[in-house]
């Protein structure tokens, strides 16, 4: 599992790339809302709440998902970061026992045990790149509501009444956009964990080679 | 044996736990808070009309639930960045204690490469 894991590792570069996309697309889409804004807002108050209803949901919708395909590709962007931290977590590791390969077997000091953080690194990425994934297919579902919502005028949006349907969608948007956006946050901290894991996990591999290197020689001068 | 002094444990090593504990809590209380708003937010839009969400009284339930959904989000916001700022100076701290231990390597290094030439002679 962990070599499986150490070789997906080295695509990082991967992750990283297809992270920094989704933020270039999230950037021109963001764009391309402003565009539909600018035109709703040229309109007088009684035109864009009767009549432009078609960009106002698009407006809408886009502001629902948007934030949350931003964040997966920051998302990814720190899952290849933590994979790359993966990468000199194995090398420095092969490095080591190739440098102890060179005493004899019977004098070779034991090699220290990894701290317990530092196998559960990558779980820790995956399970903060799987909360950006449901973070945007909530985000979407909110994105098809508010579409559905806005494609009413905003008299009768404002007319819905109790236990209406339209009444219903709103509450729906309200209150998933309450938890969603904290929801996209405690990702990024998912994701953040990770990386001092990684860190924490290198800081004890440098201590602990220093020391091993130190044992070596001791043996070696004791040939 | 070396008579090389291993790193001194800098503060940034014993700091950098801390901080990542910090903004761990903070990001969750911040989620929890956020679920509390979201219960709020489905009564307050979705048991009311419009007409009876605009014409409530001061003291009213419904503007007592207005004010929590419109003050709440100001300081949820930055506090839930300041966990992720938390994080980060956390991570920087753990960057800052490498430097330290490549140069006790580098010490140890200077002092085991003379014994390695004057075996090989």
């Amino acid at each position: 599992m962990q070599q499986m894991i150490g070789k997906m590792a080295r695509m990082y570069s991967m992750f990283i790339l297809l992270g920094f996309m989704i933020v270039i697309i999230a950037f021109f889409v963001g764009y391309s809302n402003s565009q539909t804004a600018a035109t709703y807002f040229a309109e007088t108050k009684l035109v864009r709440e009767t009549t432009l209803m078609t960009e106002r949901a698009s407006m809408e919708s886009i502001g629902q998902w948007l934030p949350y395909f931003k964040f997966l590709g920051l998302g990814l962007i720190l899952g290849g970061i933590v994979m790359a931290l993966r990468v000199i977590i194995d090398n420095l590791k092969a490095a080591g026992e190739q440098v102890m390969s060179n005493l004899p077997t019977e004098k070779r000091p034991p090699m220290p045990k990894p701290p317990w953080f530092g196998p559960l690194m990558p779980m820790v990425m995956m399970v903060g790149l799987l909360i950006f994934i449901i973070a945007l297919v909530i985000g979407f579902q909110n994105a098809s509501v508010a579409s559905k919502v806005f494609s009413n005028s905003l008299p009768v949006i404002d007319e819905a009444a109790a236990g209406s349907t339209l009444l219903g969608q709103l509450e729906s948007i309200h209150s998933t956009s309450a938890w969603l956006i904290p929801f996209k946050f405690f990702g990024i901290a998912t994701e953040f964990l990770a990386i001092v894991m990684g860190l924490a996990t290198i800081i004890t591999i440098l201590t602990n080679q220093t020391e091993m290197i130190k044992k070596g020689i001791h043996v070696a001068r004791g040939n | 044996m070396l008579n090389v002094a291993p790193p001194k444990s800098s503060w940034q090593a014993k700091v950098f736990p801390v901080l990542t504990a910090i903004g761990w809590i903070l990001v969750m209380i911040s989620f929890v808070i956020g679920l509390s708003l979201s219960s709020t937010a489905s009564g307050y839009f979705g048991e009311n009309t419009k007409e009876s969400r605009d014409g409530a009284a001061v003291g009213d339930a419904l503007l007592g639930d207005l004010e929590t959904l419109t003050v709440t989000p100001r300081w949820l916001e930055p506090l839930t960045f300041l966990g992720v700022a938390s994080f980060m100076v956390g991570i920087a701290l753990a960057f800052s204690t490498i430097p330290n231990l490549l140069s006790n390597r580098g010490q140890v290094l200077n002092v085991c490469f003379p014994i390695l030439v004057k075996k090989g002679e």
